[in-house]
């Protein structure tokens, strides 16, 4: 019953800002995975975002979420995730507060995204990132580290 | 939602969507393989790095033996994903 109640409020509580920003707070587990990807079906529904771009849409938020619920330090427990549209490109903002500075965008990594120390995080999912992204960024102050990624929205399939 | 079975045949089926929370069900088949495989991508809509980097453990563990690992019926975008990732030059994809 808490399970459903809870899903619930991952999926209504969408807080529309204009018309171009959708912003919603998912708790930072892997077991989020399915609230965010229903999200974002409905987010891609309602803004004509399909095939290879909705592909990497999911691709992007996914691979950033996981990488901070496994590497992200702090008392943090939550990821907000905010999507702002413009006319032909989409700014993604993940918001994490209450947790150490790691930037992920640092981390170093081989050609093929396999990270040069195993040891260490990284991997083909940043890798997967970069390659989407047009452009990527981190910023950290007062224990909130926000990542953003900007990428193209056209349906450029391989 | 995401499935995997094996085939009397001994190919693999993967259904749905394979991101990181679903990853880890595929770890006992990668453990379980042997002899060349085939991995059924028709029924599977969406991959990102957890599920390829299961692919890129079954095709390195097949290899050790002189075994080959042959992926089938991608739709277009899980393609893409193994391009974006550069496995669709490493591994066998047809």
């Amino acid at each position: 019953m808490a399970s459903a109640y809870l899903e619930k409020e991952q999926r209504f509580s969408f807080l529309m800002i204009g018309n171009v920003i959708v912003r919603q707070t998912f708790t930072k587990n892997m077991t989020s995975l399915d609230a965010i990807t229903h999200s974002l079906e409905e987010f891609s529904k309602t803004h004509g975002i399909a095939g290879a771009s909705r592909t990497r849409l999911d691709l992007v938020i996914e691979e950033l979420f996981t990488n901070m619920v496994k590497y992200s330090r702090g008392n943090g427990m939550s990821v907000e995730v905010s999507l702002e549209i413009f006319s032909d490109r989409l700014r993604i903002d993940m918001v994490e507060c209450d947790v150490d500075e790691f930037n992920p965008f640092l981390v170093p990594t081989n050609s093929d995204g396999t990270p040069i120390d195993p040891s260490k995080p990284g991997g083909r999912g940043l890798f997967l990132v970069k390659e989407i992204a047009d452009d990527v960024s981190y910023h950290y102050s007062d224990r909130t580290g926000t990542t953003t990624v900007v990428m193209k929205t056209g349906d450029k399939d391989v | 939602m995401f499935d995997i079975q094996k085939r009397t045949d001994g190919s693999i089926v993967l259904k749905g969507r394979l991101d990181a929370a679903q990853a880890p069900r595929i770890q006992e088949f990668v453990a379980a393989a042997e002899g060349n495989t085939i991995v059924d991508f028709s029924e599977l809509e969406y991959i990102s790095s957890a599920g390829l980097g299961q692919m890129v453990a079954l095709h390195q563990k097949l290899a050790r033996s002189g075994s080959t690992l042959t992926l089938t019926g991608m739709n277009q975008q899980v393609r893409y994903v193994f391009h974006l990732a550069r496995l669709d030059t490493i591994l066998k994809i047809e």
